[in-house]
């Protein structure tokens, strides 16, 4: 009976000592949906203790499986990052005195990085392929061994090539290619990208605005732009179409 | 048989009593613990129970009220339960004798206790806009943006503010505070609300520094798609449905179907609200079921008529219904809350059942024909007086307001007419009078029901009883014999044998041989309860016909039927004044607060009798006309020979007689009046000279009642019978009166309630005490007499994780009664740990409660038995006991396989008896088989496992045990009770139109002093039929097999259809 005493004892500390001595907290979860892996700074292990409203701390690990998705965002200044299914990455961030260095470290996965503008530091996103830097952008990061494509919505990416240490900058609708080779090279988002882009659509279950109102409506000012539609379904059948205006 | 006496004369001397204290507080969705007191033994009882609805219900759900203590009970109200904007409930309880109590104790089926379901929002002060900005980012839902009802999370980052006061800093959805249910945390809150319904919802976080100085709030908008959300742009919008419910519970079946049509307009400057509901128990007899209600808000005014539900003060009035008018103005320096209208609504009674009554007979003598006269009185009963309330407060200021509060409500005696139509009226066959066709009363000796030759005859009425062979006859056994004396042209509307039972509890058989001339006792017991039987004519005359056939068949002339204008059998019209003040004051920061109240109050229990003058105060409480109100003298024996003050100035007196003048006693020698000047001449006539003994009050310090009769109608049934007494009594013999002095009055109640937040600390401490002589109609169920005392302390720890709450109560029952009030101390600690959303939550608690009442008296009769009127013979009442009680619970939700939530909670409490060792032997050293020890040991456990498969499939399960004993295990009324209980259930949903579909079994097993099982099965439908069309169904059945007792099958069928425009 002492010993069960005694245990609870122990219990009861070590939860209340774990809150009270634990690191500034850098991000949230604001959600999660499927199976998603994730290990704290401090384990060893991964566990499924993640959920909407989850802290997530310097050098946490998150894994998504198949059907995975996570979306967190940054405590200093709301940057989000949605992670996608059969993704994984290290979320860091140096807490400064008023802001966070923010930087992600990823093997693997589907990405999409809304950041916020970054007054000190820049927002670096690291695979093993490419280093890119974000002073404040949307863009998409497809990542796997055979490298790296990062499509622009907004703003401006520099994307550098670890192995040739090539920089490119990725901007408004195109793309860049990082590849483990050390070939970098940027294109115009086509048709053929909207397979990748409709999995967005189907993640992204909020109501969000229209991507393509990013897009400046360059019709009529050049004669070489034109439209890709995408038509998604809600779970009620509700039919939506996004479009993407691109340049031949 | 003395002894039988002396006990039932104590027994009436010191009334057993339920006590319940309403509470203030009762919050929507969260469980309502409802305490009562009782010092009835538990074996007079049969049931102890709470009646309970919400106020969208007519059917009332009943819950046991455990003993948690000594003469302490309660019951946990599922918080399922307390979901509509109010919560109605009354307590019965049903003694072995038939007797039964209630709170309310007046028709508390028709007016329940009812209390108003408070959002956490309306404990919740308004903030201030301070102008200090703070940099908070919005991580989601963003501003504006429209989301799925599954997916609202609310995320908020004040990653830069480093001194914030997280246990000040609230959030608000939709203007509900709900801080409890978010996570904050040092650089972030996050909250994921799981009720919100579509359409346009603002968020509301407030912060504050450590200086306790708050921030600018951070106020957003997002919406959530679905239809409601259409609802919600629209200016007109509605809805309409039906609640039908069928019960079964025991042998008590019921049923009801309510109508209910909301209609809802709103622009930027009014909103218009109307609710009606149409009740299938609406009745006349019955206080209204029906519900009407229109709103109207203008910003700053807001107009309600109707049913409304005004929340005054507690002195004042809280949660009574008021049908009527409803105004309220407020702006930031001034308040004003005014309501109109009735409390209760008038019922004539039912003209079938005693709306009309024979109320008395008598026989005077009539000097003038010279005979004895037989007068029948006729009186009214089963009814209610339309009372009529009217209550306003004033409020002047903000952070420190002072408030005037003023309520009247009285009974409007015209409401309720003499005559009822088409009523029958009973004739009391106990009056002697109507008693002529009686049997002779027997005593069942043999128990058989019916009349024996041995059966001693009780009370002879002189209609022998004949027995032939298995047959029992008497004079009047055949209606036939009855209306054989009554005129044939006018015969009674209903005439009925019926078998009226008593019982005698008989010590020594022979007594039966002595006192009613038994001749075998063969069958008697000694110290036996035996039944007492009389067989009686119910005859009923319709009112119209009642003058003519106690004319024709009684000979009781018409001027000798008095049908009274008033002071009839029922309720007596009632008028009462409460006036007082309310003051409250708090810091900037709000760290400190204090909130005051003070009434007093005024209450006539019965305005048929007439306002008096002051003159008659003179002879109120003494019979001396002295010009002064209870005022007693030291010599009184001076007062010799007759009084004569009558008749002094028209026949003179007796010599030595004396008599009162001009608040003077006279000795009469030769006084006389002189008709010439009007005046009379003392001559020798000799003052007495009386010492005062205790000064009373001039009549001239008594305001006139009849100057102020429109505002209250004084007579000598006012509670006070004089306002203020003592003090005035203080004032007239030029003694200094005390701010306590006001405080102790009887008429008077107040309340202090200090609140001061420290660091991490919440310290709450406060006083209230009603006097016993406080009355609000508006809150009649205020327990009076009572001194409240408490100091708490709330302390948040470990970044608001941590909840430990130390409490501290003490409560006087009978402040009146200086000698032997009854002191309740109540220690409480409780501690609440919730370390994350991930881990489980646990709450701790720990009661300590003592309580003490009654005294060793010693009598001038035989207590004791023992045939000797002495020193031995005291009555103890007596109680003292500790109640020591534990709780714990744990709550966890967690991924194992599935999505599951757990729960598990202990109780455990057990009350000794510290005067047990004492009280339990005689003096001689044996063991009193007569004490029932107060003991008590209460155990409870329960375990609940709620499981989500998935978006569609949900399973829920429960267990629970409980053990309860009481009184000692030697004692005749020791009883122990064990209930376990098991049950299921699941629920499907199949698509958005087959919303819910379920089912639920559940077994109960009862072992101990009442052995029963309980089996029930639970079906449960949610479909939306079409678009705006939802059909919700309930059924549930339970049969419930009870050994040595009748068995029963109950059931509640419900089934709800709605349709929103």
């Amino acid at each position: 009976m002492k010993f069960i005493f005694k245990n609870k004892i122990i219990f009861f500390l070590s939860i209340s000592l774990s809150v009270i001595f634990s690191q500034k907290s850098i991000a949230i979860v604001t959600k999660k949906t499927g199976n998603v892996d994730y290990k704290y700074y401090l384990n060893k292990s991964f566990s499924s203790d993640i959920n909407f409203g989850s802290e997530l701390f310097n050098n946490d690990l998150i894994r998504t499986g198949k059907d995975g998705f996570v979306k967190f965002s940054y405590l200093d200044d709301g940057t989000t990052i949605k992670i996608h299914n059969d993704s994984e990455l290290y979320i860091r961030g140096q807490i400064n005195q008023n802001s966070i260095s923010k930087r992600i470290n990823m093997t693997n996965g589907l990405l999409k990085l809304d950041v916020s503008k970054q007054n000190d530091d820049e927002f670096k996103v690291i695979t093993p392929t490419s280093v890119a830097s974000v002073k404040g952008t949307s863009f998409i990061l497809e990542s796997d061994s055979d490298g790296d494509k990062f499509y622009g919505f907004e703003g401006i990416v520099e994307v550098l090539n670890k192995e040739s240490n090539q920089i490119v900058k990725l901007s408004k609708n195109l793309k860049v290619m990082s590849l483990s080779d050390g070939n970098i090279n940027s294109e115009i988002i086509t048709e053929n990208d909207s397979e990748l882009l409709n999995v967005f659509t189907e993640y992204e279950e909020e109501v969000e605005e229209d991507p393509a109102q990013d897009i400046p409506d360059n019709e009529g000012s050049s004669p070489s732009t034109k439209e890709l539609k995408i038509k998604v379904y809600s779970p009620e059948g509700e039919e939506k179409t996004i479009i993407i205006k691109y340049n031949e | 048989m003395i002894v039988v006496l002396i006990i039932l004369f104590f027994s009436s001397l010191y009334t057993q009593i339920i006590d319940h204290t309403i509470s203030k507080e009762i919050f929507r969705n969260d469980s309502f613990e409802i305490e009562v007191y009782s010092d009835y033994k538990k074996n007079d009882m049969v049931q102890f129970c709470v009646y309970y609805k919400t106020s969208h219900s007519d059917i009332y759900s009943k819950i046991n009220l455990n003993e948690v203590s000594e003469n302490n009970y309660s019951c946990l109200i599922p918080k399922s339960s307390i979901d509509a904007q109010y919560f109605e409930y009354y307590i019965l309880l049903e003694t072995i004798d038939g007797q039964f109590k209630t709170i309310p104790e007046n028709s508390p089926h028709e007016v329940p206790i009812s209390l108003l379901v408070l959002d956490e929002s309306n404990i919740f002060d308004d903030f201030q806009n301070s102008g200090l900005d703070v940099e908070a980012n919005i991580i989601s839902p963003q501003p504006e943006q429209i989301v799925e009802s599954e997916d609202v999370f609310i995320a908020l980052s004040y990653f830069r503010v480093e001194d914030l006061n997280l246990e000040k800093s609230q959030i608000l959805i939709d203007g509900i505070n709900m801080t409890k249910r978010a996570d904050m945390r040092m650089t972030n809150l996050t909250l994921r609300p799981t009720s919100l319904s579509p359409g346009e919802h603002q968020i509301k976080v407030v912060l504050y520094n450590k200086n306790g100085v708050q921030y600018m709030p951070i106020v957003w908008n997002f919406f959530i798609t679905g239809k409601e959300y259409e609802y919600s742009k629209k200016n007109l919008s509605g809805k309409v449905w039906n609640d039908y419910v069928s019960n079964q519970v025991d042998a008590l079946g019921s049923y009801s179907n309510n109508t209910n049509f909301n209609l809802d307009y709103s622009a930027d400057w009014i909103k218009i609200k109307s609710r009606l509901k149409k009740s299938s128990l609406e009745d006349n007899l019955t206080q209204a079921k029906d519900r009407y209600t229109f709103n109207i808000d203008l910003n700053n005014f807001n107009i309600k008529y109707g049913d409304i539900y005004p929340n005054m003060n507690q002195f004042f009035i809280t949660g009574n219904r008021v049908r009527g008018l409803g105004f309220n103005y407020k702006s930031n320096f001034f308040q004003i809350d005014l309501i109109s209208g009735e409390l209760s609504r008038s019922i004539q009674g039912d003209p079938f059942n005693g709306a009309v009554l024979i109320s008395d007979f008598t026989t005077q003598y009539d000097e003038i024909d010279n005979l004895d006269k037989d007068y029948i009185t006729i009186s009214r009963s089963d009814y209610t007086f339309k009372r009529d309330v009217s209550g306003l407060r004033l409020g002047f200021g903000n952070r420190a307001n002072f408030g005037f509060n003023i309520l009247k409500a009285k009974d409007d005696v015209k409401s309720v007419s003499k005559n009822v139509d088409n009523s029958i009226v009973s004739l009391p066959y106990e009056m002697d009078v109507f008693s002529l066709f009686n049997s002779d009363t027997f005593i069942d000796l043999d128990g058989n029901g019916e009349y024996s030759i041995y059966d001693p005859i009780y009370l002879d009425n002189d209609t022998q009883f004949q027995i032939n062979g298995d047959v029992v006859t008497w004079n009047y056994d055949d209606s036939e014999d009855v209306l054989v004396h009554f005129n044939p042209e006018n015969l009674p509307y209903h005439l009925e044998l019926i078998t009226i039972k008593n019982s005698i509890f008989v010590e020594d058989c022979d007594d039966l041989i002595t006192l009613y001339g038994a001749d075998d006792i063969s069958s008697c017991f000694d110290e036996t309860t035996y039944d007492l039987i009389q067989y009686v004519w119910d005859i009923k005359v319709k009112s119209e016909n009642l003058t003519s056939f106690l004319n024709e068949q009684y000979n009781i002339p018409e001027d000798q039927q008095i049908f009274l204008e008033n002071q009839w059998d029922g309720d007596k019209p009632e008028d009462n004044l409460v006036i007082g003040t309310d003051f409250s004051l708090q810091s900037k920061n709000k760290n400190f607060k204090l909130k005051t109240s003070f009434a007093m109050s005024l209450l006539n229990e019965n305005i048929w009798n007439p306002i008096k003058s002051v003159n008659e105060f003179d002879t109120y409480s003494d019979e001396y006309m002295d010009c002064q109100f209870g005022t007693t003298y030291s010599n009184p024996e001076f007062l010799v020979g007759e009084d004569c003050t009558d008749t002094y100035t028209e026949n003179g007196c007796n010599y030595s007689d004396y008599y009162w003048h001009e608040c003077s006693a006279y000795v009469y020698v030769n006084g006389e009046y002189d008709t010439d000047l009007n005046l009379w001449e003392l001559n020798n006539d000799i003052e007495i000279s009386l010492n005062v003994l205790e000064q009373g009050l001039a009549l001239d310090a008594i305001p006139d009642p009849e100057d102020f009769e429109d505002v209250f109608h004084y007579n000598f049934d006012a509670i006070p019978t004089i306002p203020f007494y003592s003090l005035v009594q203080k004032a007239e013999n030029s003694e200094s009166v005390s701010f306590s002095d006001i405080l102790n009055a009887p008429e008077v109640a107040y309340d202090i309630d200090f609140s001061l937040k420290v660091l991490n600390n919440q310290i709450k401490f406060g006083i209230k005490q009603v006097g016993q002589s406080f009355n609000t109609l508006g809150n009649p169920y205020l327990q009076k007499d009572m001194r409240e005392k408490y100091l708490s302390n709330r302390i948040r720890a470990l970044e608001n994780r941590m909840f430990l709450l130390l409490k501290f109560s003490q409560i006087t029952n009978g402040i009146s009664d200086d000698q032997t009030p009854d002191i309740s101390n109540k220690y409480d600690f409780n501690v609440s740990y919730y370390p994350g959303i991930e881990l489980p939550s646990f709450t701790l608690a720990f009661a300590n409660y003592s309580r003490k009442s009654g005294s060793q008296e010693l009598y001038d009769v035989d207590i004791n038995g023992d045939e000797l009127i002495d020193e031995n013979d005291i009555l103890d009442t007596r109680v003292e006991t500790k109640t020591n009680n534990f709780n714990f619970s744990i709550n966890h939700s967690f991924e194992s396989k599935y999505s599951q939530n757990i729960t598990l909670t202990y109780f455990s409490s057990s009350k000794k008896d510290l005067l047990y060792d004492e009280l339990s032997l005689l003096s001689s050293g044996e063991v009193d088989t007569s004490y029932v020890s107060p003991r008590s040991r209460n155990n409870n456990l329960g375990v609940s496992l709620k499981t989500s498969f998935n978006h569609q499939w949900e399973s829920n399960f429960n267990f629970s045990n409980n053990y309860f004993d009481y009184a000692q295990k030697s004692s005749y009324y020791y009883e122990k009770q064990r209930i376990n209980t098991i049950g299921m259930s699941f629920s499907y949903k199949l698509n958005e139109n087959v919303k819910k579909i379920g089912a639920g079994v559940e077994y109960i097993n009862g072992s101990g002093s009442i052995k029963y099982d309980q089996y029930s099965i639970r079906l449960y439908s949610d479909i939306l039929l079409l678009r705006d069309l939802d059909v919700n169904v309930v059924y549930n059945y339970r049969i419930k097999n009870i050994v040595a007792s009748p068995n029963y099958n109950n059931s509640l069928f419900k089934i709800n259809i709605s349709y929103r425009f």
